[in-house]
């Protein structure tokens, strides 16, 4: 019958057995430092996307929503200005959400 | 925490964390990066700070995280899959047999009921704790604990 003392002593054995080189603490914190470097910078761009998200939306509704802005944000002229801010700041969306993850 | 009291806690840790990756895994080239990998993103999350209590196990959640993608990637790039590369360490000493038989006992564990036994006998974590780091709860990890226990001691060729 094995018990689970005895069980214990065969882990601990296996586990003082085992080799390994522990890699040196500093080259860990300097993979540390550059990821989180990359992840500010990551945060940084979402910031940017975003940003530029909402200034096209606001945008939009600012025209859409001012004393006769909707015919105007309807004609032509108007939806060949924004239709390009627009595409750009819903396209911004999604890099932003991918860069927050 | 301070840099003398984290390095030692990681010269402390880093072979302890292999053991158990290098136990579910069956790699000790994979078990390397992950491991390595654990400290880098513990570091990152700022979290090097927490108790030692919680610390370890926050650690070694990670590292069960990484070890999931890792089998995702190996499952994408290995389609036949199931292969063990596991290994024995070599280390000459007398107490070789009885660390063969564990490893050969353990060859036949399923990576989770692996983990899990690791995690109680080696470690000496209680199931709250094992629970925690393997995503179970406590009572799930007392049945799957008691199952693995069972088939380990079948495998050691003990009576369960």
């Amino acid at each position: 019958m094995i018990d689970d003392r005895t069980l214990a002593e065969a882990f601990h054995k296996a586990k003082a057995a085992d080799r390994m080189r522990v890699p040196p603490l500093p080259a860990i914190l300097a993979r540390a430092e550059c990821a989180r470097e990359m992840q500010n910078r990551r945060r940084f761009t979402a910031a940017m996307w975003c940003a530029s998200a909402l200034a096209g939306a606001g945008t939009l509704c600012a025209i859409v929503l001012a004393p006769g802005g909707f015919p105007l944000a309807m004609s032509p002229s108007i939806a060949v200005v924004l239709a390009p801010g627009l595409v750009a700041a819903l396209w911004g969306l999604a890099p932003a959400r991918t860069a927050l993850q | 925490m301070s840099g003398p009291d984290f390095g030692a806690w990681y010269e402390a840790t880093y072979p302890r964390l292999w053991s158990w990756v290098r136990r579910v895994l069956g790699d000790p080239n994979a078990a390397s990066d992950v491991a390595q990998e654990a400290f880098v993103r513990l570091l990152q999350s700022g979290r090097q700070s927490l108790p030692e209590a919680e610390r370890a196990p926050y650690l070694f959640t990670i590292a069960r995280n990484l070890m999931r993608d890792h089998w995702k990637r190996r499952a994408r790039i290995d389609e036949s899959g199931g292969e063990d590369v596991r290994s024995v360490a070599a280390t000459g000493s007398g107490d070789i047999v009885a660390a063969i038989d564990l490893e050969r006992a353990l060859d036949g564990l399923s990576a989770q009921e692996r983990s899990i036994v690791w995690l109680a006998y080696a470690e000496g974590w209680d199931h709250r704790t094992i629970g925690r780091v393997v995503g179970v709860g406590e009572k799930s990890v007392k049945v799957l604990l008691f199952r693995a226990r069972k088939h380990l001691v079948r495998l050691l060729g003990g009576t369960s």
